[in-house]
């Protein structure tokens, strides 16, 4: 499905330069379910970014269905997260301005979904997610662990081919975390690629495919617990 | 109605109601004032060029010096020391001007009209109903002019039948007025005085005014007896009435303690200053108390040209012409487009501070309201991350947040116009301006309006740079 050749990231901080990223290939299958893994700076949001297209590589190349998509526009980059991806983020980061519904219609809205079909689909998904109940209610009126409920309907809101979970159980208690996680996992049995960014090695002991960083590079990539490097 | 994101920014908006009510508020203010400026300016310069190209103000004033420092002299010192006496002859002196187009005599005048319901001061025409043509003579009280009518209503012009001394006309009994009432021919009005005008016929000339029914005076008629008038249009209209077609009017004797008035034209509209008054023809008082009686009416000779440049040079002419005729120090030539000039020059001045001032403190409201969208930028950072990771494009985003500014345009143009229309009509009335455009005020607000919407446009450009991945790396 997406496909990463040695990619760099380097980033020009005057007179010092850092390598984020050295030299990254890899390779996500659709329907895989790949956590990536690594301690702090190791640069595992970098290329959470990189493979979201909300950063850019200073190297490499990055094909997504086999198209290179390394050097977008602008709003063919939009597009292509508005349609493809779904992100999850550890601090769920719904707009408390908008009910629950509201924030799940967000996504639609840039692809052009008329309001009323927004609202079906929005509904629908907030029943998938058990959140029925609460579809006008505001983030501020919900616990953690229903936000990002709601923040995994937003992500599912335009039917995206891949969702990319930053440490999505980051911010819950062990238990609401573990609904999550069997979200994600119902989600890619359905079909729905999943890449996260975890922290916790059971998470990551869960997904099929564990990619692991270490200073900018990649030092192990295994299937099922066989190393690939 | 409105999509999720525009939701974000109005409710955010709704939300932080103190700052976002200050911003309106600022912006109200701005648009306001700097609407009310533009408007007071524009509507100056508008007025200006419409005074400025009234006959008025095409022409020079001759008098009398005692007449044109009337306010300072008492009119016994006046009578003993006055010697130039200006008459309708001395029109001639446009013969030695030759940019002079028109030349006329133009003073007030009032009509004391007699009404059915007021007999009590009807003083009628001599010899009772059968002598209609008979007017009455002599000013009653006599005294300076100022450019008004003469105190007590009677015309400047009526003393063929009567001297300063002797008013010859009789109380109307009931009997006659109502013998007066019932004769069609007769037309009493409820006015019980209208001011008017003595002119020459070139007079019409100057303004361009041109009979809609019957005739203007001409020369001939300044040497005769008769007692013609002709009305102006709303004067017509109200002596007609809902009974009587105005037309109706022509032929018809006007009723006035003066004696009959022979309604002879009637005029095409004018101005609001014409259109009420009447115009008789002035005739020169031949009747050996000339020198008296002119010496304290009020005789103003005009001569008019068609190009204001012309003024100058036909003063001189003009100057040189009575102080052959009268000698130095007796008559003083006017020029009012001069003093008019002066008083536009200044209105404009004090207009374009206004404007100015107003446009400074506006900029300043820009400037802040400029940078507290700006601050706004830093706090919506994270929201900006989100936005990008949902799907929306650097041009969604600037879009969404120039929403905001539209915002914030529209709503304090609203409020800027309701502050500006009264803040305009005080300022236009203090300046003397009677003919001014909302239009201005219109005009002011939405070049304010955009403006607003433009200084808004900064931040807007700002969160177009923000870069997602470090809007996402705050978020994750």
């Amino acid at each position: 499905m997406l496909r990463l050749e040695n990619i760099c990231k380097q980033y020009d901080l005057g007179d010092t330069k850092v390598d984020a990223l050295k030299n990254i290939s890899l390779e996500i299958k659709r329907g895989d379910y790949a956590a990536i893994m690594g301690p702090s700076g190791s640069g595992k949001s970098t290329m959470m970014h990189i493979i979201g297209i909300l950063d850019s590589a200073t190297g490499g190349k990055y094909y997504l269905e086999d198209y290179d998509i390394t050097a977008l526009p602008d709003k063919e980059q939009a597009r292509i997260r508005n349609k493809h991806f779904g992100f999850i983020f550890q601090s769920f980061n719904l707009f408390p301005e908008l009910s629950a519904m509201e924030n799940v219609m967000l996504p639609m809205t840039y692809a052009g979904i008329p309001v009323k079909e927004r609202k079906e689909r929005a509904a629908k998904l907030l029943y998938e997610v058990g959140l029925e109940h609460r579809m006008t209610h505001l983030p501020t009126m919900l616990s953690g662990g229903e936000q990002q409920r709601v923040a995994i309907a937003r992500s599912l809101s335009n039917d995206p081919d891949l969702i990319l979970a930053d440490e999505p159980t980051g911010n819950l208690p062990s238990d609401k975390g573990e609904e999550i996680m069997e979200i994600l996992e119902s989600l890619n049995k359905r079909g729905v690629t999943v890449v996260m960014v975890t922290h916790n090695p059971s998470q990551g002991k869960r997904a099929g495919y564990v990619i692991e960083l270490r200073d900018g590079e990649l030092c192990s990539s295994s299937t099922n617990g066989d190393s690939n490097v | 109605m409105f999509n999720e994101p525009v939701k974000i920014i109005l409710r955010r908006f709704r939300d932080r109601s103190l700052e976002s009510g200050l911003l309106i508020i600022a912006v109200a203010l701005g648009i306001g004032a700097f609407s009310a400026g533009l408007s007071l300016i524009m509507n100056t310069i508008k007025f200006s060029n419409e005074i400025m190209s009234s006959p008025e103000y095409k022409e020079l004033v001759v008098s009398t010096r005692s007449n044109a420092n009337e306010m300072d002299v008492p009119v016994k010192e006046k009578l003993v020391n006055e010697t130039a006496v200006l008459t309708s002859e001395d029109l001639e002196a446009a013969n030695l001007a030759p940019d002079v187009e028109w030349a006329y005599v133009q003073n007030h005048s009032m009509l004391m009209l007699i009404s059915a319901d007021s007999s009590s001061n009807n003083f009628g025409p001599p010899g009772g109903m059968g002598a209609p043509q008979g007017g009455m003579g002599g000013p009653q009280g006599g005294g300076p002019d100022n450019g008004q009518a003469p105190p007590d209503g009677m015309d400047n012009n009526q003393d063929e039948q009567g001297g300063p001394g002797g008013p010859d006309f009789h109380r109307m009994s009931e009997e006659e007025i109502a013998e007066a009432k019932a004769d069609a021919d007769i037309i009493l009005s409820d006015l019980e005085r209208v001011s008017g005008f003595e002119v020459t016929p070139q007079f019409f000339n100057s303004w361009n005014i041109e009979a809609a029914e019957g005739s203007l005076f001409s020369t001939s008629d300044l040497r005769g007896t008769d007692n013609i008038i002709v009305l102006g249009s709303e004067f017509a209209k109200l002596l007609a009435g809902d009974d009587m077609k105005v037309s109706d009017l022509l032929g018809k004797k006007l009723l006035a303690r003066g004696g009959y008035q022979t309604i002879v034209g009637i005029l095409n509209p004018v101005s609001e200053e014409y259109d009420s008054k009447f115009f008789k023809p002035y005739r020169e008082d031949n009747g050996g108390m000339r020198g008296l009686r002119r010496g304290f009416m009020d005789t103003r000779l005009r001569f008019a040209v068609e190009d204001p440049e012309q003024l100058d040079s036909t003063e001189t002419q003009l100057q040189n012409w009575f102080t052959s005729q009268f000698g130095d120090a007796q008559i003083v030539i006017s020029n009012p487009r001069a003093e008019a000039e002066q008083l536009v020059a200044r209105n404009t001045g004090i207009g374009i501070l206004i404007l100015f001032l107003s446009a400074a403190g506006f900029f300043i409201a820009l400037v802040n309201v400029s940078n507290i969208l700006m601050s706004r930028v830093l706090r919506m950072k994270k929201n900006v991350g989100i936005l990008m990771a949902l799907g929306a494009s650097r041009k969604d985003i600037r879009n969404l947040f120039l929403s905001e500014s539209l915002l914030l345009a529209v709503s304090g143009g609203i409020a800027g116009v309701i502050l500006a229309v009264p803040l305009s009509n005080y300022m236009e009335t203090a300046a003397g301006i009677t003919s001014g455009s909302w239009l201005f005020i219109a005009a002011g607000a939405i070049i304010a309006g955009v403006l607003t919407f433009v200084f808004g446009l900064i931040p807007a450009r700002q969160f177009m740079k923000i870069d997602p991945a470090i809007a996402m790396r705050s978020v994750s």
